[in-house]
């Protein structure tokens, strides 16, 4: 009983050591989407390369889709587009992008430049369906089933590692569902 | 007196760049009375900008507040009340967007954990402090021979002549 209590103060400064690391490690800037598991809000806007077409949140029904949420002026967004180039390639998913508040012509060009994944662009220069999305940063990637559920939410750029780690098991697992 | 005039200064000078702003923003979103214009202003200090993460609403600079601050403000001036403002915003951002988040199963600890912890605090104080007023009444117990001892021994500290 004495010998506990004398390791008590270090069994507790491990402890709280513990906990304070784990909280280090975190990312605060990583806030999960309390639209998981929910169907897609509704989105509505125009096609970037057809301001006549519009879209709206049915073309990801009976689909498993990627929206992928972009801009021309994210710079991480250009690290991030060779990654959906070969995604696109896998034709694993159908590949939506959202241009978020941006132009449309730079936008054009900037898809020439690096090459165009995306099946189909909503163009949202003023960010009202990102605001229904809860898009706060660029870029951001949802994973959405056939239903139209998002299933999956990725902040940040994708990488290979992320895509195999975190986008392919839950294809699979939504492709058998 | 010149030293009572440099503070008022000193305050004026303070307290300024603080109206500026708040004048700025009455420029920018004008409403018809001033009930709107705090509910308004209220919410913006009440929300987080989630970008810059331990500003509010009204402080940050960021195009997302920018933007939300604008809905925020379509939103008063529909009329709508504090309730439902908040509920559109956390149903798509998280409740992370408010800076008082509601009690839930993850938030739990937030809430509890300081209350917790005083009363343990507490509880650890009045333990202490009892313990040391028992030991401090606990009367003295010697035996026969250690009694004759200490009276002999405050004795002689007593009348050190005796000694000699």
């Amino acid at each position: 009983m004495n010998r506990f209590k004398t390791i008590l103060p270090l069994l507790v400064f491990l402890g709280l050591g513990l906990v304070l690391w784990w909280g280090l490690k975190q990312d605060p800037h990583r806030i999960s989407s309390p639209l998981l598991n929910k169907s897609l809000p509704a989105l509505n806007g125009e096609s970037l390369a057809d301001p006549n077409l519009k879209i709206d949140q049915s073309i990801f029904l009976n689909k498993i889709s990627l929206l992928n949420v972009f801009a021309t002026w994210c710079v991480a967004c250009v690290d991030e587009h060779s990654t959906l180039m070969d995604i696109a390639a896998s034709n694993k998913v159908q590949l939506i992008g959202l241009d978020y508040k941006d132009q449309r012509q730079p936008a054009l060009q900037w898809l020439t430049k690096y090459g165009n994944p995306y099946q189909e662009i909503l163009f949202d220069n003023k960010g009202d369906n990102a605001m229904e999305l809860g898009v706060y940063g660029t870029p951001e990637t949802f994973l959405i089933d056939k239903q139209g559920r998002i299933r999956y939410k990725q902040i940040g750029p994708i990488t290979q590692e992320s895509w195999q780690k975190n986008f392919l098991p839950l294809i699979e697992k939504i492709e058998n569902e | 007196m010149n030293k009572s005039i440099r503070s008022i200064v000193l305050a004026i000078a303070l307290i300024l760049p603080v109206n500026l702003t708040l004048a700025l923003t009455q420029d920018r979103y004008p409403f018809p009375n001033s009930a709107q214009q705090q509910q308004f202003n209220q919410l913006n200090q009440e929300l987080r900008c989630l970008v810059c993460q331990n500003e509010t609403l009204e402080a940050s600079n960021s195009p997302l507040a920018n933007d939300i601050r604008a809905k925020i403000y379509e939103m008063v001036k529909q009329g709508e009340s504090n309730e439902v403002i908040i509920a559109y915003l956390t149903q798509r951002y998280g409740d992370f967007i408010r800076f008082k988040p509601p009690v839930s199963e993850r938030t739990l600890m937030l809430w509890v954990l300081p209350f917790a912890l005083l009363i343990l605090g507490l509880a650890a104080i009045l333990l202490v402090v009892n313990r040391a007023r028992l030991i401090a009444n606990q009367p003295t117990s010697l035996k026969p021979e250690q009694e004759l001892q200490l009276k002999q021994r405050m004795h002689e500290l007593d009348n050190p002549q005796d000694t000699l």
